[in-house]
């Protein structure tokens, strides 16, 4: 099978170096390896490229197909699109793809939540579906899935199939860098964005309780602590503030999106530090992080509980009975509780120790969502058509109905720019977070148009302004996608794993006043004894070779 | 299709009885054949049960060779690259081993000892009850945590144990904290082994139960003619005649002293609470099945089952020294 395969590309690698001597004739000297190609002549190549796949109709492979393909392929589903159906072919995204492509697709959903486990299973099992995303599950990286012989080498294929993804990748140097490894092979699709994606997960403060009692919307650390002891102290609230599981516990312990880390200066996990790689719970200051942390916990500011409360429910729950007036969240989940209950609440910003200084690490969704991303088997017989299947959804039309769904029925064309109607907004039978997956799709390999192309932005136009404002605060310490080789990924993730677990263990107990803040210093010498300074290394191999791409 | 299959097994048939017809005498294999033939029936029905080992004890144990590879599932076995004891090198070094050891012997020896004899005490009592209406009642009602699922019960578990949960507010009336008891690594270890009693205690009783039904009622009535009373029955009657089950069991529960599940303890347990909680299973957990590491998780299910072996070889022996009932 693979050998099949290899052949393909092979074909197709040999007629890529002939459109491209074709199509810059003269220019410049044809690239002996294609493979190899230096990445200026690829992107230069893109547009050609496509200029010359426009005369044939913009593509090799032309929409509906004529032969009978179907493809299965490999998608995880959301909790709320599993109420609604039995598999995503029912939403009418993929019904109008099928409609306009001719393309059938046979779904395989993993349960909900076993997603990464099932991934593995699947793989295991050898018999892989036609397109697979989330590929970069596999273990080791989609590069090591093209070693292993599971995904196609996409290298060859992108340029020639996938015009208008092409062109996005040629469009900005960050997306070209992202979409590739370090040595330019490209293994799968990413879902791609024209801009950074909204920050979608930040402070929110309950609005009328600080105009009871007086208060601007806190800018420092110290605002916080005042706020939220008034918050307990005069209004009742137990717990004054409850972070979202959004990042919550997974990986960094109380913190991982970096809220309150940032003000003393460091990042929450691995961050840059110009071209400097770091990690932020072995910093100075991630002792007074701690510090201040502690101080909060023992005066009940945290939910004593809150190593143990890892259900949103129960969260969601304190803040609409009024037990908390602060959250760390995306504003979209406190509609159903905020919102309906007419409670106002507005955007802080990360806070800082003094008034006038900034922060610089943030959550971050960048243009290149890494966890949305198609790779293409070996077994699938029709490569061409898959990628060119895949990038219809990064083509003006294509992303259309990914993003907004059918012109009509779920959105208006209104001064050139689509607008969700009310069957997406304000259907009686469908709520907007299962319409988002009826209507339209809302994850896909696709071109994003994230927060703006989400309905639930819309339920209060606040929501979406929130996560602009957010946006403006400086990020210039969050790291890029960076990609590592199959070995730097596994001693990575052998170490990280025993890493996590004591640094997790640890940063709790500091918090809540089990072991005091005397043992930071050996808990930072424990973790360079277990090989922190060996994952920092990787990481600066890695954004080194990034910077150079 | 039916005649197809008539055709193919007609000829293996006939040359299965000209095979038999040709070895005459006493080889193994000649009075296999024999009483193959004269019981054939109760050879056909053994069949799927063998068919069931082979296919899913004895050729799955081939693949136990991956513990001594770099295995990737997409290359299979046979292209992996063997990497010797690499795996087994990186479980004994790892960090936190000795504290995973301990923690699983621990919970394991403590689950034998509060689990293992409670259900013999609740089979005795349950046997001495004379009302069948009333045993029958207490029977079903105490098997019945048994068929909750696993993910429900840790539900129940941390509902009831966090702070205004109905255990936490019953302990705190004497004197025991107010607040989560999951949070408290102190603690762990009670709840985990009492919801396991509470869960399979009466699922236990059952074969010991079925082992009383079996003793031959002339012994008590002869107890009775010499005058025991019902204590002295149960003592020199009923315990001796359960006795070998007992041990059986016994050995058979250390056998399996190193293979505890990960399920209960990951619904359960929380960063705070790993130094008593985080177990064997429970790490391989997070980097093996969380991050596909086949090889490893394989080479620390097969350094348990060494243990596990060791232990069942080793409890087996003394018992047959000891009380003369063994395995084998």
């Amino acid at each position: 099978m693979s050998r099949h395969a290899a052949h393909i590309s092979l074909l197709l690698a040999a007629a890529t170096v002939l459109t491209m001597a074709a199509g810059c004739s003269g220019q410049q000297k044809p690239a002996a390896s294609s493979s190899a190609a230096p990445i200026s002549q690829q992107t230069a190549s893109a547009p050609a490229a496509s200029s010359a796949a426009e005369e044939a109709g913009g593509n090799p492979i032309t929409f509906p197909v004529q032969e009978d393909i179907t493809f299965t392929y490999w998608k995880n589903i959301s909790a709320a699109a599993a109420k609604r159906m039995t598999d995503l072919g029912e939403s009418d995204t993929y019904k109008e793809m099928e409609r306009i492509t001719g393309v059938k697709i046979k779904f395989i959903h993993p349960p909900v939540g076993e997603g990464s486990e099932q991934f593995g299973l699947m793989i295991a099992a050898g018999d892989w579906p036609d397109i697979i995303e989330s590929a970069g599950t596999y273990t080791g990286g989609g590069a090591k899935a093209v070693e292993d012989g599971v995904y196609l080498d996409l290298t060859e294929l992108i340029p020639q199939y996938a015009p208008n993804y092409s062109a996005l990748r040629a469009a900005n140097d960050d997306v070209r860098k992202q979409t590739m490894t370090d040595d330019g092979m490209m293994w799968g699709m990413f879902a791609i964005m024209h801009q950074e994606n909204p920050t979608f997960v930040g402070p929110i403060v309950r609005t009328d309780w600080l105009e009871q009692l007086g208060l601007e919307m806190p800018v420092t650390m110290e605002d916080w602590h005042t706020m939220l002891t008034r918050f307990k102290n005069e209004l009742g609230a137990k717990t004054p503030y409850v972070p979202s599981t959004v990042g919550n516990f997974a990986g960094t312990g109380y913190d991982a999106n970096g809220m309150f880390v940032t003000a003393y200066g460091i990042g929450s996990d691995f961050y840059r530090e110009g071209d400097t790689v770091k990690y932020g719970p072995i910093q100075p200051g991630f002792k007074d992080y701690l510090t201040e942390m502690n101080r909060w916990y023992s005066e009940g500011l945290l939910d004593p509980e809150f190593p143990a409360k890892t259900d949103l429910d129960a969260i969601l729950a304190a803040l609409s009975s009024g037990e908390a007036g602060a959250t760390m969240m995306d504003p979209g989940t406190l509609d159903p509780v905020w919102r309906v209950n007419n409670i106002p609440y507005d955007n802080a910003y990360y806070p800082v120790l003094e008034k006038g200084q900034q922060t610089h690490f943030r959550q971050t969704d960048g243009m290149v969502t890494a966890g949305w991303v198609a790779a293409i088997s070996t077994k699938n017989k029709h490569p061409e058509t898959a990628v060119a299947w895949l990038d219809y959804a990064y083509g003006d039309e294509g992303m259309k109905i990914f993003n907004y769904g059918i012109e009509g029925k779920s959105y208006v064309m209104e001064n050139g720019k689509p607008v969700f109607t009310d069957t997406m907004l304000k259907n009686p039978d469908v709520p907007v977070n299962d319409a988002m997956w009826m209507f339209k799709m809302h994850e896909a390999p696709m071109l994003r148009d994230g927060a703006y192309s989400n309905p639930a932005s819309y339920g209060m136009i606040q929501n979406l302004e929130i996560k602009t404002r957010w946006t403006t605060m400086d990020n210039s310490f969050n790291l890029p996608i960076l990609s590592q080789t199959a070995e730097e990924g596994k001693k990575i993730s052998t170490l990280m794993s025993e890493i996590d677990t004591y640094r997790n263990e640890k940063v709790i107990k500091f918090i809540m006043g089990i072991e005091p803040l005397d043992g930071f210093d050996a808990y930072v010498d424990t973790l360079r004894q277990m090989g922190i300074e060996e994952v920092i290394g990787i990481k600066q191999a890695a954004l080194d070779r990034y910077n150079a791409k | 299709m039916s005649r197809a299959v008539t055709q193919a097994a007609a000829p293996r048939r006939g040359g299965g009885a000209r095979e038999t017809g040709t070895q005459n005498g006493g080889s193994f294999f000649a009075r296999l054949l024999r009483d193959m033939r004269m019981n054939r029936y109760i050879y056909l029905m053994a069949i799927p049960v063998l068919a069931y080992f082979i296919l899913f004890h004895y050729i799955p144990m081939g693949g136990a060779v991956i513990a001594f590879m770099d295995y990737v599932p997409a290359k299979g076995i046979l292209a992996s690259k063997w990497v010797g004891f690499d795996n087994f090198i990186s479980f004994f070094t790892s960090f936190q081993f000795g504290r995973l050891l301990k923690n699983t012997i621990l919970l394991s020896l403590l689950q034998l000892i509060w689990g293992f004899p409670l259900p013999i005490l609740l089979a005795l009592l349950i046997n001495e009850v004379h009302s069948p209406r009333f045993k029958k009642g207490v029977q079903t009602i105490s098997y019945m945590p048994h068929f909750i699922s696993l993910v429900v019960i840790c539900g129940i578990i941390q509902d009831f144990t966090s702070s205004e949960g109905v255990i936490t507010q019953l302990f705190s009336l004497f004197g025991g904290p107010d607040s989560n008891l999951l949070l408290k690594p102190e603690l762990f270890r009670t709840i985990y082994v009492a919801s396991g009693v509470w869960q399979e205690c009466g699922w236990g009783s059952i074969i010991y139960l079925s082992a009383m039904s079996a003793i031959d009622p002339g012994l008590y009535e002869a107890a009775l003619i010499d005058g025991a009373n019902r204590f002295k029955q149960l003592v020199h009657i009923t315990i001796p005649c359960i006795l070998p089950t007992i041990v059986i069991l016994f050995i058979m529960r250390m056998g399996n002293v190193m293979s505890l599940g990960f399920e209960k303890v990951i619904l359960l347990y929380n960063p705070n609470i790993y130094e008593t909680a985080d177990i064997i299973s429970s790490y391989v957990y997070r980097r093996g099945l969380v991050e596909f590491d086949y090889s490893f998780s394989s080479a620390v299910g097969l350094f348990n089952s060494v243990i596990n072996f060791a232990l069942l070889v080793t409890v087996n022996r003394i018992s047959s020294k000891v009380s003369e009932i063994s395995l084998w």
